[in-house]
């Protein structure tokens, strides 16, 4: 996959203050699990798979998520955030490969 | 001599100008990571997703705790899922709005029973930021009850369970 690592955030576009608004992150990434054969015994065991999500918020951390390998291809992670003022949203994943990702969007208050 | 120097010198010098002012701009963003305390700094070796059993994932991460099936835990996924690689979840669970006294979830496991690596993803939301939801899609190898189990600030555990049929699974590992 030579998209591998693409960051997207989906927020909504106008926010009141305080109250909690949906984050969507998304990230392109194969998530690869162990590989078996019918019987079960282990074929491949490098398997690639995103380990750490960190969400930040004007550079304070908000969220931290610890995925698994069974998680979904191109995993997207939702949650609610409270938010007081305007600012940017950080998402930053890694993956057991050593590769790390970040995408970040601007929220603003109505 | 001259004319092959002078841009060889004007690239390293707008590459010195660049490595020089990306802190400011990070600062000024406030993009400095390290400041503040991470949640959970260790993790990926605290949560680490290992073959096991369900019961001994539950004994890992909660020791002898009983969790409490209450129902102010809602988990949200299909009765049945015609392909396991995909399986979208979603948890609603009360968030207190003021958190000075009241005990406030930390914590949020997703646990699908009957795969290879029970243990599917932690939340660790920071308390004054978070509020009560997170979905996300699981990969599942067969029929099998996920568990929702969230563990508030004063240790104690509430959960919900949902029993998912799955015609197709998707889980190697």
């Amino acid at each position: 996959m030579s998209d591998i690592g693409f960051v997207r955030i989906f927020a909504p576009a106008k926010v009141a203050s305080g109250g909690p608004i949906r984050i969507r992150a998304l990230i392109t990434h194969p998530m690869d699990p162990v590989l078996r054969d019918a019987a079960g015994n282990v074929v491949v065991k490098e398997y690639v798979y995103v380990h750490t999500m960190r969400a930040y918020f004007d550079g304070e951390e908000i969220l931290a998520l610890f995925p698994g390998q069974s998680i979904s291809t191109n995993p997207l992670f939702s949650f609610n955030i409270r938010v007081s003022k305007s600012g940017f949203l950080k998402v930053v994943f890694e993956d057991t490969a050593g590769g790390k990702y970040e995408g970040e969007k601007k929220i603003e208050l109505a | 001599m001259h004319a092959r120097m002078m841009p060889t010198r004007r690239g390293l010098l707008k590459k010195l100008a660049a490595v020089a002012t990306m802190p400011v701009a990070f600062r000024l963003l406030g993009w400095e990571q390290g400041a503040q305390a991470a949640i959970a700094p260790d993790g990926v070796k605290q949560y680490a997703s290992i073959e096991e059993e369900f019961e001994g994932t539950m004994l890992r991460l909660f020791g002898d705790k009983t969790v409490d099936y209450n129902g102010t835990v809602v988990l949200t996924a299909p009765q049945m899922a015609e392909n396991g690689r995909v399986v979208p979840v979603e948890v609603k669970f009360d968030y207190p709005a003021d958190l000075a006294a009241t005990p406030f979830p930390q914590r949020l496991f997703l646990i699908v029973d009957k795969n290879r690596r029970p243990l599917s993803v932690v939340f660790a939301f920071a308390p004054m930021a978070s509020s009560g939801y997170a979905a996300c899609n699981l990969r599942m190898g067969g029929t099998s009850p996920i568990r929702a189990v969230i563990e508030m600030s004063d240790g104690k555990l509430v959960g919900a369970v949902k029993n998912v049929n799955v015609v197709v699974g998707g889980c190697g590992g």
